[in-house]
Order: C-alpha cells, then sequence, then structure tokens
C-alpha cells in the first residue's frame, strides 16, 4: 500500500473502535476508549438493558462518556445534537382533554363541584343542581368558554344565591320554632 | 443507520487489503450486477498446521446486517462442515459470534476469521451444533480425527 507505515499507526490512535475511521464528534469512555458519538450511540440503542463498552465490556451509559473537543473543532457536546433520535414523536393521547367524547366527560365531571354549593341548605340543593345542569347542557366549547372567561363571576352568584336560601332556611325553622 | 455498517466495512476492506494473516482470504462478494456487495463477504479460512484440519481451505460467507458492528455477522460454512459447533446449515457457533455473548462491535473481521480457525481444532463441547461431529467426537476420538482429516483433503484448495 502506497499509505507509510508510521502515518498510519499515528492516525490509528484516534480511529473510533466502530467505525474504524478517525473519531469524528469523538467521545470516549471512562475505560478509556474511543468512538464517534453518532457509532456508540447506535450501540447503545441496540441494547437499552446492560450497556457495555464496545471493547472491553465494562458498564457504559450516555452519561459516562466524555465528548472530546479538538482544536478548532467544534464546541458544542456532540451527544447534544447528534444524532438525530431514530424514534419517532411519540403523541400523546389527546382524548381526554379534546373531541366531542372529552368535553362531555368533562361537563359531567364538573357537576360534582358545583353540588357543594347546596349542601349549607339541602332542601334547596336540588335548585343549585338543576340550575347547574341547564348551565351545564350547553355545548362543550361554551362550557369550556365560560370557564375560561368568567368562573370567578359565575362562582360569586351561586355563592350569592346559595347563602340566600341559606338564610331564608334559617329564618324558616326560627320560624317554626317560635310557632 | 446502514451509513456505519456500510462505512465500517469500507474500513474493514482497507485494513484488510493493507494487512492479513497468511492463508486467509476475506473480500466483497460480486453481487449479480457484478459490483461487489460490502455487506456479504467470501472469505476462507485455513486449517492451523500440525493439526488434523491443515490440508484444507475452509469457505465461509459472511453475512452483515444494517445494524453491524452493534450485531455480529452470520458465518456459514458453504459446504457445511464436520464439526461439533457447525450446525448442520453450516452457521457457525461460537460464543464470539453471539450478541448475548461476548460479541462486541470493536471485534473485527480478521478477529472473527482467527478466533473460527481456532475453533476447528479445539471444540466447544459444552455447546455442540450439530449430532454427528459431536457423538464421534465424544465417543471415538480416533474415527474423528479420520473423518476431519479426509474432510481437509476434500477441502484442500484445488490450484
Amino acid at each position: 500500500m502506497p499509505e507509510t507505515d508510521d502515518k498510519s499507526e499515528d492516525t490509528a490512535t484516534f480511529e473510533c473502535n466502530i467505525c474504524l475511521d478517525t473519531a469524528k464528534n469523538a467521545v470516549i469512555s471512562m475505560c478509556g476508549h474511543l468512538f464517534c458519538w453518532p457509532c456508540l450511540y447506535q450501540w447503545l440503542e441496540t441494547r437499552p438493558q446492560g450497556q457495555v463498552c464496545p471493547v472491553c465490556k465494562a458498564g457504559i451509559s450516555r452519561d459516562k462518556v466524555i465528548p472530546l473537543y479538538g482544536r478548532g473543532g467544534s464546541k458544542t457536546d456532540p451527544r447534544e445534537k447528534l444524532p438525530p433520535r431514530p424514534q419517532g414523536h411519540r403523541t400523546e393521547p389527546e382524548a381526554d382533554y379534546a373531541g366531542p367524547g372529552g368535553g362531555h366527560r368533562y361537563v359531567f365531571g364538573d357537576n360534582p363541584h358545583f353540588l357543594s354549593f347546596g349542601i349549607g341548605a339541602f332542601p334547596f340543593g336540588f335548585f343549585a343542581s338543576s340550575f347547574n345542569l341547564a348551565g351545564g347542557a350547553g355545548n362543550p366549547m361554551e362550557h369550556q368558554h365560560r370557564d375560561a372567561a368568567g368562573p370567578a363571576d359565575h362562582q360569586m352568584q351561586d355563592q350569592l344565591v346559595s347563602k340566600l336560601f341559606l338564610w331564608l332556611a334559617c329564618i324558616f325553622l326560627l320560624w317554626l320554632l317560635m310557632a | 443507520m446502514a451509513g456505519i455498517a456500510y462505512q465500517r466495512l469500507t474500513e474493514e476492506r482497507k485494513a484488510w487489503r493493507k494487512e492479513h494473516p497468511f492463508g486467509f482470504v476475506a473480500k466483497p462478494s460480486k453481487g449479480a450486477d457484478g459490483l461487489p456487495n460490502l455487506m456479504v463477504w467470501d472469505c476462507a479460512i485455513p486449517g492451523k498446521t500440525g493439526t488434523p484440519w491443515e490440508k484444507g481451505l475452509y469457505k465461509l460467507r459472511m453475512t452483515f446486517k444494517d445494524d453491524y458492528p452493534s450485531t455480529p455477522p452470520k458465518c456459514k460454512f458453504d459446504p457445511p462442515l464436520f464439526h461439533p459447533n457447525v450446525y448442520p446449515s453450516g452457521t457457525v457457533c461460537l460464543s464470539l459470534l453471539d450478541e448475548e455473548k461476548d460479541w462486541r462491535p470493536s471485534i473485527t473481521i480478521k478477529q472473527i476469521l482467527v478466533g473460527i480457525q481456532d475453533l476447528l481444532n479445539d471444540p466447544n463441547i459444552k455447546d455442540p451444533a450439530q449430532a454427528e461431529a459431536y457423538t464421534i467426537f465424544c465417543q471415538n476420538k480416533m474415527e474423528y480425527e479420520r473423518r476431519v482429516r479426509a474432510q481437509s483433503e476434500r477441502m484442500a484448495p484445488t490450484a
């Protein structure tokens, strides 16, 4: 081969132990073995459990390798940019918060909350809950909008009604006792 | 990720052409289109001198997967070999070539071939892969050696 042996010996020291080429985006393991980060990444990906050094089988992990920065090379951590993760993006199931089915469940889920306003005066709880059902029967969008725009407003009103009924109940009981 | 496999095999080819153990052969196979296929290599392993295997040159096909070198290549003797650790299909059973056992991405094609050469005269009786060679090896060492010698003569290089 035309290459001189001296030169090849020198460069071999800085060859990745996986692709056998000069290490690019180099990282070094705690056991001292040099790799290209993309090469090592592929190896680590194939075995999420029991990750070992591709040379000496010492324990290894993403967090236990050190990026090497040569002169003039990029100063960014190769682990940050390379390689683009091979897995697809996992989309969270959104059915719970969006879509018509989810919306309805949201409305029903809120009812106990409104019912609690009627507890103080149980004979009037029926009024309170029926009042709320009337409000909740609208479409979910309207319901969400109401929640977002003026929840405080409605709660105040409900509380006011609740207190009014409570006072009426007290007066009624007092009147019963007096009579 | 076939990029890493291709790059690695290119380097393996370079390293082999620069230097390889005497008597061994390893080269990418020729595809139907006449172009070299880096993912399948045609190899040959000479029997060690001083052993009943010495006259033979045993042909072996090495098949690499896209995730090589994370996974080892499949090594298959063609034709299949009379040896306790070679499956009837010709596939070599060796811990070095087992992803779950001793395989490491840093193992080179050269190391694999030398490792298989070592295995020829030093079978691993705890891990048999074919009944014929295994039973003869266990029951009648003389007969086993006679069979190995006959095979080595049958597989002697023609040139």
